[in-house]
């Protein structure tokens, strides 16, 4: 047997070490990707082109679609897949500060009497590009979680079925759905004294459409497929305030990619705000006009602050990341300084 | 006789033309030329749909829908079930380039020729906006010449058919729908297909006999089950798949074979992808339908493109001929008994 020097020794070690270094990033990394509609929906089908990108940035991503939200984020926490795709209220886990962008109220501004749909996805939009810049890029890290994407797929409406439901007070008593995993709802729908009841994504439209619940929150892309307007009825109606934006957020385990992976594709999914926008808009415009229901300026105002204090009231229990609720803040009154929120420091 | 009289009367019409006699002459050209779109539904079309020639029948819809369209229309007919047929048949051909784009683009990425692969994406995209646009004409014209002649809104009631052709363009335009919704998801939303087709489809298929249109009603109404939410929710979807590919292996029709491997892709479930191309392509004593065999013909050209993307994905190549129903991963010949390690 002929032995090693301890030169050679260390250079082998290195050899192997510089081998299986390459072999991580060369091997795939499977992403999960959550789509209601599959490998056939909108987000798996920009995942596509992600994937494409990101082969310029040295990964070589598998894509898997999963129809169950909760199995993909599952199977990411588990280690079967090296990233994931899906909604904030599921990847919040993972990073509680991008997670916490959908905060109820945190992308509502009520402007010159108005609450525009527009003045929100702005907001949104303008946190995105924070987090994707060098300064906001550091709170997208967390132990070996990274966002690496962010991307809106549209605000949240209350569907009501009876239109009259048009303020604050008249929503007590009411029943509303709540997702379960999502602690937010419960809490909220609780504060305005009206009764959640249980529901998910499979059922909650089933629920509104044969009346066991007075009340949902969604997203417009849901009106044509779960055919809502059933649940609406000749009296019901859609509340023009924008509740929070939803957001699909993008997180990787980094330790599976190529350094520096994370921020190019965050840079990807920006690159992609106005496409995914485009389908969000087309969905809204896809609505009947005369089912949105605009409230007065003086209800929007008392909406606006009943979310704030309920998103205050959370934070201080760790639900959302007020660092989060901060930087929103900011963003919103530098869109609409006149706001009297701007002149309290203190506020969330 | 009467046809021979009104078409008489019709070439009259053409030949005086002037504002005077054109409202008679709309009504008489009108009848002549409704009279010859019924012929051509009852006649001609039943031969159309006889072949299996896949590429000849697109081409020859790609060629003369224009005409046949445009032409019947201005002599103020109502062709809308024939260009159910025509646009859907056409759409066969833009899809199909779209999956010859989608192959070079897998092929591109595997080789990490990125900016081709990227280029292939846009050449497919655009592809198949067209493809949408055509299946999406193909639907609505079925949705309006039904709700118009058999007075029922569409998804809401079912018509009372007074014809089997009636039966199949609703049966065909509702399919052709369901495809314009994922063509269009897929070609970034560009044509704006609405998405509430797909409940409305899935009530609609309630309408036709799964026993007599070889379980491909129930076996559509299974793939919606699959992507609308809560959609799965009481049904055996992989049941009523089943049983509706046994209905279309008896009747020589594998359209159910066909959606059940769309369904199984759309949630990535490759073992059930596989066994629905096995099975298509392994039917023991199957006889294709001779009165459609271009259904069946255009089933079997799905079901061999979504083979070659699985193939080219994983290979880089598409499915080797005579290979439908084989994989990559499995053994290439068949056992002879011997032990070759006893060799």
């Amino acid at each position: 047997m002929f032995e090693l020097n301890r030169g050679t020794r260390v250079l082998v070690a290195a050899g192997v070490l510089l081998v299986t270094s390459n072999m991580a990033f060369a091997a795939k990394q499977k992403v999960c990707v959550y789509d209601i509609l599959g490998a056939g929906g909108d987000v798996f089908n920009m995942s596509k082109d992600w994937a494409l990108d990101s082969a310029k940035n040295g990964a070589d991503i598998e894509l898997k679609a999963y129809t169950d939200e909760r199995v993909a984020a599952e199977d990411f926490k588990t280690g079967q897949c090296d990233g994931v795709i899906a909604t904030s209220f599921r990847t919040r886990q993972f990073n509680s500060i991008a997670g916490s962008m959908d905060a109820l109220g945190s992308s509502s501004i009520v402007k010159d009497g108005k609450v525009t749909n527009s003045d929100a996805y702005k907001v949104v939009q303008t946190t995105i590009q924070y987090y994707a810049s060098d300064k906001g890029s550091v709170d997208m890290v967390r132990d070996k979680f990274e966002v690496a994407g962010i991307i809106p797929f549209g605000a949240a409406f209350l569907f009501v079925n009876d239109r009259g439901i048009n303020s604050v007070e008249k929503l007590s008593g009411k029943k509303i759905a709540v997702f379960d995993y999502d602690k937010a709802q419960s809490t909220m729908v609780q504060k305005i004294g009206a009764q959640p009841v249980s529901a998910d994504i499979t059922n909650f439209a089933t629920k509104f459409n044969n009346g066991s619940v007075d009340i949902i929150a969604a997203p417009a892309a849901a009106y044509k497929p779960l055919e809502l307007f059933k649940g609406l009825g000749a009296k019901g109606g859609i509340v023009r305030f924008p509740l929070t934006v939803l957001t699909y957020q993008i997180v990787i385990n980094k330790d599976k990619f190529p350094a520096d992976f994370g921020k190019k594709s965050r840079n990807f999914w920006l690159s992609q705000f106005d496409r995914a926008l485009k389908l969000v808009e087309s969905a809204e415009k896809g609505i009947p006009a005369d089912k949105w229901v605009d409230i007065p300026t003086a209800d929007a105002v008392k909406y606006t602050i009943m979310l704030r204090e309920s998103r205050t009231a959370m934070a201080q229990t760790k639900m959302y990341d007020e660092n989060t609720l901060k930087l929103m803040k900011k963003v919103r009154c530098k869109l609409n300084q006149a706001d009297s929120e701007c002149a309290d420091p203190a506020g969330l | 006789m009467f046809s021979q009289r009104v078409l008489s009367i019709s070439m009259l019409c053409l030949a005086l033309g002037g504002s005077v006699v054109l409202s008679g002459c709309q009504a008489v050209e009108r009848t002549a030329t409704n009279a010859a779109i019924n012929a051509i539904e009852r006649r001609v079309s039943p031969e159309l749909l006889k072949p299996d020639d896949v590429d000849l029948m697109c081409t020859f819809a790609t060629g003369n829908a224009p005409l046949i369209s445009g032409g019947t229309r201005a002599l103020y007919g109502d062709p809308s079930y024939l260009e159910t047929v025509l646009f859907q048949t056409s759409a066969v051909c833009s899809e199909s380039k779209a999956i010859e784009e989608e192959l070079r683009g897998l092929r591109a990425a595997r080789e990490k020729r990125i900016e081709e692969a990227q280029d292939a994406r846009i050449a497919q995209k655009r592809l198949l906006e067209r493809t949408a646009r055509r299946q999406l004409l193909a639907y609505e014209r079925m949705v309006g010449r039904t709700e118009e002649v058999y007075k029922v809104k569409y998804g809401a009631k079912c018509p009372a058919f007074k014809r089997e052709f009636d039966e199949l363009i609703y049966l065909l335009g509702t399919i052709s729908g369901l495809q314009a919704v994922v063509n269009d998801i897929a070609a970034e939303q560009s044509v704006g297909v609405s998405t509430e087709i797909a409940p409305k489809a899935e009530r609609a298929l309630r309408c036709i006999s799964n026993a007599k249109w070889w379980g491909a009603p129930s076996a559509a109404r299974a793939v919606i089950w699959n992507i609308l939410p809560g959609g799965t929710e009481g049904k055996d979807v992989w049941g009523t798949f089943n049983q509706s590919m046994v209905l279309g292996e008896i009747q020589g029709i594998r359209l159910a074979h066909t959606l059940y491997a769309l369904s199984a892709l759309s949630i990535d479930d490759q073992p059930r992808f596989r066994d629905a191309v096995r099975r298509f392509a392994n039917v023991k004593n199957f006889k294709q339908n001779t009165d459609f065999r271009i259904v069946d013909g255009l089933s079997g050209a799905i079901m061999t493109n979504l083979s070659d993307r699985y193939w080219t994905e994983n290979t880089g190549t598409r499915t080797p001929v005579g290979s439908l129903g084989k994989f990559w991963d499995e053994k290439s010949s068949s056992s002879t008994g011997v032990n070759l390690d006893d060799l």
